[in-house]
């Protein structure tokens, strides 16, 4: 589905499935193919794999696998505690983002804990470059919780520099997503899960469209509902530029390797 | 590229009233959002009828479809735990030409999808032809078991192509296979859009698997926004003919719209 707006989608992946859904993005190029489909003229894009077991093998691939598109992707490395490998402490993971040009970290706590204690050193790492936090919730119906929302809120009081980026949340948490967003000003959310009637048109009246980035959860899912709910919307055409494409350039343009506080 | 909803669609299931997380929902901004999306027909049910008193939601209900005639129906939501009277109640509610069909919400209502007393609801239907949504059918396997056992039943299954587990397995797959099969020579077994969590590709493995002619367009209107549904089916790899068919045709010729 092509419509006539710049869209940078912030939640993308590819890789080698364990268990493949209908539609899969095994090589890079099978991506770049679904986004020319759509129009998608860049996007945030992390090596599933990483979901599945240790990420740093997955992660050190990434850079390697996307670099003839490095106009259009921009890579986000999987986070997994990665005990007993050479990405494990905070520095190991730190000398990596800088070497490989990592622009964020998706968090996935299926089988660990998103726990801001036990996780700060590698927090305090991305917090001092600005790198975009991204944290997988996927709640609703037939979906475990993988996270409350107290650590979500204690993580953005904590790491006020960082951007912090709920993703597959919507439907049945819009208090907690409003709430946050209220106390918060480097929560974003995307998307793809913000599927209540009416709900993206209500958040952006109460809280502007700053912090709203489109995001499909491709391959899993496709774009083409986002995009078609940014169509047929009657937000300005100032807050759909935003949320399709702004915002996101933005956050990466500001990270930082250097800025350590 | 300009998209042209060039179809007048007819909303399988929609939803009339407040609920939780979702805004604009008094009945005049869902005639505008149908009106925004080329939507034609909306056929839905109240909230409240699902998750509160099932009586005073079915009334609400009727009260918006009398007020736009034109442009609405609704489902007459039976609780199988209030079944007594169901008979009467049926027939009092539609004798007032505004109810099309039952929808049934087993899992809200602490019901298997087969228990004694859904079985009591099925059979009903079948003898008077009424189309029951059901939000869960239960499993593949259940489900066609149900349309083995009420073979009359007019069933629309809900949310219906979101049912794939994410990530789709091989024997997932294979279940949904089977059901298919199962209903292949029966009429009346249709599956609806209505869902936020529709894997790529989904709608039209339906589609290929039971055939286009089953599959009815729902967008979960008022509880979800109507255009993330749509808009799967208009950019959904489909021909403009199995466009018309899910998004119109299967609809009117079901309910005589």
């Amino acid at each position: 589905m092509k419509v006539n707006m710049k869209i940078f989608d912030c939640n993308v992946s590819y890789g080698f499935e364990i268990m493949p859904a209908a539609k899969k993005f095994e090589f890079v190029k099978d991506l770049i193919a679904d986004m020319d489909k759509h129009n998608i003229l860049k996007a945030m894009v992390y090596n599933c794999e990483g979901k599945q077991n240790l990420s740093c093998f997955s992660n050190l691939k990434l850079s390697e696998n996307i670099k003839s598109y490095k106009d259009r992707l921009c890579a986000v490395y999987c986070f997994r505690p990665n005990i007993g490998t050479e990405m494990y402490t905070p520095a190991q993971w730190e000398q990596s983002i800088k070497d490989n040009d990592i622009k964020g970290i998706y968090f996935y706590p299926n089988d660990y804990q998103f726990d801001v204690d036990l996780l700060g050193s590698y927090f305090q790492v991305f917090n001092s470059m600005k790198l975009p936090v991204f944290v997988e919730f996927a709640a609703g119906f037939g979906f475990a919780y993988k996270i409350d929302f107290s650590a979500l809120h204690k993580f953005l009081s904590k790491y006020t520099n960082t951007p912090f980026i709920l993703t597959n949340a919507g439907m049945m948490n819009d208090f907690e997503i409003f709430r946050l967003s209220e106390l918060h000003n480097n929560f974003y959310l995307e998307l793809s899960g913000f599927q209540g009637n009416m709900a993206l048109e209500e958040y952006v009246s109460r809280f502007g469209s700053e912090r709203l980035l489109f995001g499909s959860r491709a391959p899993f899912f496709s774009p083409v509902p986002m995009i078609g709910k940014i169509h047929y919307s009657k937000l300005k055409a100032s807050d759909k530029e935003n949320i399709c494409y702004n915002n996101m350039q933005r956050l990466v343009d500001e990270v930082n390797y250097e800025n350590h506080q | 590229m300009k998209i042209i909803n060039n179809i007048k669609a007819i909303d399988v299931h929609i939803h009339f009233g407040k609920g939780s997380n979702s805004y604009k929902t008094q009945t005049h901004e869902l005639i505008k959002s149908m009106d925004c999306l080329n939507i034609e027909w909306g056929i839905g049910s109240s909230l409240e009828s699902l998750v509160g008193n099932y009586i005073e939601g079915n009334n609400f209900a009727l009260k918006q479809v009398l007020q736009y005639k034109d442009r609405l129906k609704a489902y007459l939501v039976i609780n199988p735990n209030y079944i007594d009277d169901m008979q009467n109640y049926i027939e009092k509610n539609f004798s007032s030409n505004g109810f099309v069909g039952l929808k049934l919400h087993t899992d809200m209502h602490g019901h298997s999808p087969m228990s004694e007393e859904v079985c009591k609801i099925y059979d009903y239907a079948s003898k008077y032809n009424l189309p029951v949504l059901s939000h869960n059918f239960g499993s593949y396997d259940i489900a066609g078991k149900i349309a083995t056992m009420f073979p009359n039943l007019i069933m629309i299954m809900a949310h219906g192509t979101s049912r794939i587990k994410l990530p789709n397995t091989k024997s997932e797959i294979q279940s949904v296979k089977a059901l298919a099969q199962s209903i292949k020579n029966r009429e009346h077994f249709y599956i609806d859009t209505a869902t936020s969590v529709v894997p790529y590709g989904a709608n039209e493995l339906f589609a290929e698997i039971f055939g286009t002619e089953r599959i009815l367009f729902g967008s979960d209107m008022g509880f979800l926004d109507p255009a993330f549904s749509i808009a799967r089916i208009y950019g959904g790899e489909f021909s403009e003919q199995q466009k018309q068919s899910i998004l119109r045709e299967n609809a009117k010729q079901l309910f005589g719209l």
